[in-house]
């Protein structure tokens, strides 16, 4: 295998891949030159699936063999260690499933959205050339490098390969990560619900669904997943039909009618209570209803794309390209590269490909298709909902995404300024898309998934139950959207918490202990006070929210994909495989150069919409003299703002830290399998520590 | 019921259900069984019950990657 190359094939045989390569180019350039009302989003999906098909066949098989050699002769810890349980070696569709399903979530949903600002063609762009030489290259490598490790962790990795101080930052680093992650994504919930009884009631149904699938799968079926799922499901729907009467029953609809600041505290303790309860109560069967809603929406709405066709109402390039949007501050350079991570490139797959896959592969020669092959995957996910948000008229789309500092709560004085910006709106434009989906104002829904939510509602709506099904569709990606983020939430609470008590375990011997309840509550309320701090500053800072956070997600995202890549690059140079370390070194130089300056940009930048310091100060000033800047309203406000902005900017500055460290560990292990003649990696298996190349 | 290729159909079946199952950390039942059957025949596999508890158990238990997806 590893020796077979494509030499011996006859010409003709590549005629095929010709012809791809034509239609993907003609694509491309119709997308990228086409100026004129609107465009189909057909030709997006084509040029998207033929760089795709492209970049599998010829880049990653050239990684595959060359750069890696695979070898199909070396036993994999599945095959070595098969146990029936960890180690299996699983078939590779199968494993592909399961591996896509770990690494597709909200980021690759979220972030394109957030970037249409900025019209459709950067994000497009970004996506693609992202995906084929950054992020499916990491997730292979760290595939890679996990299955010749007996599936180690990204974290263990980085301790043996580059010492034991590396691997403890990193894994601080990790925390962090996680902190902000599950912050942001509980923001977007948050955001979604705020005064909407609607989709407030069908989340909160799920929890007694959740509860009586549970009892269902531990007593009375054990095992019948799909089974208690479909069950599940029908319920699930009940409740968002259900839903649409408790939003017009007033007496109801109070009940389920929050502020964003109710929301986040409810999130927070319903965070703490699902983490500490018996797993199979309440985390596993959402687990499983939303993995299966997710996989199924997503392939849904491909189906829908494919009939629809929707045409994309966004031009191409809009002016925010300069820094100036209002959904988000910041100049394409960096802050495309940082909003849009999952679906470009993410660390956070750094720690999937290092968790459970790597012990399930049968073959060497399967990790590209399951590695690389499944990031192409979520690559088409986040072009699906670029998709989805362009194809909204812009007016709406900025109505619902611009903070409401900026556009105020009425329709009419949100139209005037949206318009005065070049995106002509009428105020019963913005009334009527709220009616639609049977909500009351659609204006400042920021973080995504409500934007989502519509275009998803235009797109299944068109191919079931047409103008009258909206409000339903509209409610159901809300739900599927908060479903599998509150999952995420739980579990990354719970995941949180380990890590605590390992790190703190370094320490404190006695934290360790994860049997130990004194111990897990400690570290379970720690875990919950850190995200729920950044969630609830998120709501209640008049500047913050997704705009605020979001970027600073996508910095520690692509700092922890850096440091991935990092980390793939030093073992390719104790493979003594460095003339091939180009692979790695590309995207690992192009993400520290866009995550460097843009935590610079957002710790120094003069320009107080950006830098953290520069907001801090003015505010400060401005208090000072007893001014009240707006959005804020109050001194306390003004307090909060100055708090925060020294709060993010402390953050920020740990991510730069644990990063230039890491490229410091990174260097340094470099520099010493450069001076060592031999092979220096610590692979397990029965290959062992190869013999001298040299 | 479909007359043509039957054999196909239910091996595409088999597949959907080991991936649906795997997407929520649940492997294979029978893989689990032949295998103790064919490296430790001594020992008594865990019932189908005993199996699914098992491996929930695995996936949102003790450890840094366990259950966790991505963003």
């Amino acid at each position: 295998m590893a020796s077979a190359t494509g030499a011996g094939k006859p010409a003709v045989s590549y005629l095929p891949w010709v012809g791809v390569a034509a239609l993907g180019a003609f694509a491309l350039a119709t997308v990228a030159l086409h100026r004129g009302e609107s465009i189909n989003a057909l030709w997006l999906v084509t040029a998207a699936v033929c760089t795709y098909l492209i970049a599998y066949r010829f880049y990653s098989l050239f990684i595959a063999r060359q750069a890696f050699e695979l070898d199909d002769g070396r036993k994999t810890p599945a095959v070595r260690r098969n146990d029936g349980l960890d180690y299996v070696p699983t078939d590779k569709y199968v494993l592909f499933g399961h591996h896509f399903a770990a690494i597709a979530g909200a980021g690759p949903l979220v972030g394109p959205v957030l970037a249409a600002q900025m019209g459709y063609l950067p994000g497009t762009l970004w996506l693609l050339v992202g995906v084929v030489f950054a992020g499916a290259v990491q997730d292979f490598t760290i595939l890679f490098l996990s299955t010749r490790r007996d599936g180690r962790s990204l974290g263990d990795m980085i301790k043996t390969e580059m010492g034991v101080t590396a691997g403890l930052i990193a894994q601080f680093g990790v925390l962090a990560i996680m902190v902000i992650l599950l912050a942001v994504l509980a923001l977007v919930v948050v955001k979604a619900l705020v005064h909407s009884p609607w989709g407030t009631f069908t989340v909160a149904a799920t929890l007694p669904i959740a509860l009586l699938m549970g009892v269902y799968n531990r007593y009375l079926r054990p095992g019948r997943i799909l089974e208690m799922s479909v069950i599940g499901f029908v319920l699930l729907m009940a409740g968002i039909f259900y839903g649409q009467t408790v939003s017009v029953t007033p007496e109801l609809a109070r009940y389920f009618d929050f502020t964003g600041e109710t929301l986040a505290l409810i999130l927070i303790g319903y965070g703490f209570v699902a983490s500490v309860l018996p797993v199979w109560l309440l985390l596993a069967p959402r687990d499983y209803l939303s993995t299966f809603l997710k996989i199924g929406t997503i392939l849904a709405l491909a189906i829908g794309i494919a009939i629809v066709m929707p045409e994309l109402k966004m031009p191409a390039v809009t002016k925010y390209i300069d820094g100036t949007g209002p959904v988000f501050k910041g100049a394409l350079f960096p802050f495309l590269f940082i909003t849009i991570a999952c679906g470009a490139v993410s660390g956070f797959h750094a720690l999937i490909a290092s968790g459970t896959t790597p012990k399930m592969v049968m073959r060497e020669s399967e990790i590209r298709f399951i590695g690389y092959g499944a990031m192409l995957m979520e690559s088409m996910v986040g072009i699906m909902a670029l998709i989805a948000a362009t194809m909204l008229d812009p007016g709406v789309y900025f109505a619902m995404n611009t903070p409401v500092g900026v556009i105020g709560a009425d329709p009419a004085h949100a139209a005037q300024v949206i318009s005065s910006w070049g995106f002509a709106v009428t105020p019963d434009m913005l009334t009527q898309a709220a009616q639609d989906v049977g909500e009351k104002t659609i204006l400042s829904r920021a973080g995504g998934a409500p934007t989502l939510a519509v275009g998803m509602a235009h797109i299944l709506s068109g191919i079931l139950g047409g103008g009258a099904m909206k409000a339903f569709w509209y409610h159901f990606a809300i739900l599927f959207e908060a479903l599998f983020i509150l999952t995420t939430v739980d579990a990354g609470t719970r995941v949180a918490r380990f890590m605590i008590q390992d790190l703190a375990g370094h320490f404190m011997p006695f934290m360790a202990r994860t049997r130990n309840w004194a111990a897990n509550l400690i570290a379970t309320g720690l875990a919950c006070a850190m995200w729920g701090y950044f969630l609830y500053q998120g709501v209640v800072d008049p500047l913050g929210g997704i705009n605020t956070l979001w970027p600073l997600f996508g910095i520690s995202n692509q700092m922890l994909a850096a440091i991935a890549l990092i980390l793939c690059t030093a073992v390719l140079f104790k493979m003594k495989r460095e003339r091939f370390a180009v692979v790695t070194i590309l995207p690992t130089v192009w993400l520290l150069v866009c995550t460097l300056t843009a935590g610079w940009e957002k710790l120094f930048d003069p320009n107080p919409a950006i830098g953290f310091f520069a907001q801090g100060a003015k505010y400060s000033a401005a208090l000072a003299q007893g001014q009240v800047l707006a959005p804020a309203k109050t001194a306390d406000e003004m307090a909060r703002v100055i708090q925060n902005c020294y709060v993010n900017a402390g953050l920020t500055a740990i991510f730069i830290f644990v990063v230039v460290a890491v490229i410091g560990f990174g260097l340094a292990t470099i520099l010493r399998a450069r001076s060592n003649p031999n092979i220096t990696t610590r692979e397990i298996g029965d290959a062992g520590v190869l013999p001298s190349r040299a | 019921m479909p007359v043509c290729c039957p054999a196909a159909l239910k091996s595409l079946g088999k597949i959907v259900g080991q991936t649906a199952a795997l997407m929520c950390g649940q492997p294979d039942y029978d893989t689990y069984v032949a295998h103790m059957l064919r490296t430790h025949p001594e020992q008594t596999p865990m019932t189908p019950k005993e199996f699914f508890r098992n491996r929930e158990d695995r996936r949102f238990g003790v450890g840094n990657n366990s259950g966790f997806r991505c963003c």
